[in-house]
Formats: structure tokens, C-alpha cells, sequence
């Protein structure tokens, strides 16, 4: 049966399979947990994490504890924070599984999930790249 | 003739200063990405009071002073820079 200006017969196969296909991406969490917990709390939030990240086949790569910071300004009444930076390569569908936790966990006063840009690994890329055409180009003034 | 010789003095135009142009730091370090845990970096780029610093004053070009703004807001939110000074609010 065919409706005037409407196609009834399935999409192309190609449009459901890329669908399918989650690409896997790499991205950074940081959260703050309050100071006053213990460090059993921050080990329980990295496993949950962790746990999170095996349903959407996903893994942790670096774990950087950057410990008791002050804040720069108070939340929820706390001057300090116990700030977790977690680096992980999954799905992208794990986004938002990981942030619904955390912004139900009443432990948590801020977190932040983005896209994993590797500033350092581009900025030392890039300071080596200037270093290598600097000292070409003093060969070839030295050359002239 | 008084209105006349007014109307004169308001032709003037007023001559802005023009100081010595500043250079771009990320241009002229050749860093291509800032990243919003740079907290030292980014605390030469807000104000006393705790502003984003126009790009007038550091001399930063556009696209830098794009991301500059991004990474200052994030950091912003993970209190690691404040939105405004403490001895202000």
C-alpha cells in the first residue's frame, strides 16, 4: 500500500546499522566529593563507576586523585572538596547513565563529563612540532 | 559666532590611546589547547574580580580567547575558579 507522499516500506538497512553502532569515545570525568567523608566513599564512587562502564563496555585508562582542595567558593556550605579526575574510553551511551548517578548522589557537590580533547598530549605535540622547525631553521641560516 | 566656535570644539574627536600592541600567549608559546584544569594558566586571565579578562587588556586573539572562555566557565563550575571574589559578595 502506498499513501500518497508517505513510503511505507522499511528504511534502507545501511540507516538501521549505523544506528546500531555506538562509537566508542574517550572521555574525562571529574567530580568533588565532601571532605569530611572518608576515602572508603571516593573507593566505593570509582567502583560504581567502574560498574557503569562494563554495561556499556567501557573501562577506566588513568585515575588521578588530585585530593582535599579548598574550593573557590562554597557549595552546599562546604570550603572543601575531595576532587577525582577519572579518564575512560566507552560508548557514548554510557554519558548519560554515569551522569544521572551522580547527580543523585547527595555526596557528590559537583561533577563534570566531557569529551576527552588531550590538551597536554596537543600542547607537547605542538611545542615539539615549533622546537623541530626552529632548529631547522637555524641549519639551514647555519648552512647559508 | 560664540555657537559657532562650540559646535567646532564638539567636531573634535576625542584620540584613544594607543599603547604598545600586546602579543597573543598561546600564539607566541604555540600552545593549541587550553585546558580548563590549568588553573594557574588561567588565573593570569580573569580580573581581581574574578572576570574574564578582555581581550583588549591581554592581548589574546579570538580564536584563543574562544577557548579561553570555555575553559575558564568549566573550571569555574568545579570551583576552581571563582565566578566572583570572596571579598566582594
Amino acid at each position: 500500500m502506498q499513501l500518497k507522499g508517505i513510503n511505507l516500506s522499511p528504511p534502507d538497512p545501511g540507516h538501521s546499522v549505523r544506528r546500531e553502532v555506538c562509537p566508542v569515545r574517550k572521555y574525562e570525568l571529574v567530580f568533588i566529593l565532601k571532605a569530611d567523608q572518608p576515602e572508603s566513599e571516593m573507593e566505593a564512587r570509582v567502583q560504581r563507576t567502574a560498574a557503569i562502564l562494563a554495561e556499556h563496555n567501557g573501562e577506566i585508562t588513568k585515575q588521578d586523585h588530585w585530593g582535599i582542595r579548598r574550593l573557590a567558593y562554597e557549595i552546599e556550605n562546604q570550603d572543601k572538596g575531595n576532587y577525582m579526575l577519572l579518564k575512560f574510553k566507552s560508548d557514548e551511551t554510557v554519558v548519560k547513565d554515569l551522569d544521572r548517578a551522580f547527580r543523585l548522589d547527595d555526596m557528590i557537590l559537583r561533577h563534570l563529563i566531557v569529551k576527552d580533547e588531550e590538551w597536554q598530549e596537543r600542547n607537547r605535540a605542538a611545542a615539539d612540532k615549533r622546537r623541530r622547525a626552529a632548529a631547522e631553521a637555524k641549519e639551514a641560516s647555519a648552512n647559508d | 559666532m560664540a555657537r559657532k566656535n562650540l559646535r567646532l570644539k564638539k567636531k573634535k574627536k576625542k584620540k584613544r590611546k594607543q599603547g604598545k600592541q600586546k602579543e597573543c600567549f598561546f600564539s607566541k608559546t604555540g600552545m593549541v589547547a587550553i585546558d580548563y584544569k590549568d588553573e594557574d594558566l588561567l588565573r593570569r586571565f580573569i580580573t581581581e574580580r574574578g572576570k574574564i579578562a578582555p581581550r583588549r587588556n591581554t592581548g589574546t586573539t579570538a580564536k584563543y580567547q574562544r577557548m579561553l572562555a570555555g575553559a575558564i566557565k568549566r573550571a569555574r563550575h568545579l570551583a576552581l575558579l571563582p565566578y566572583v571574589k570572596e571579598y566582594y559578595r
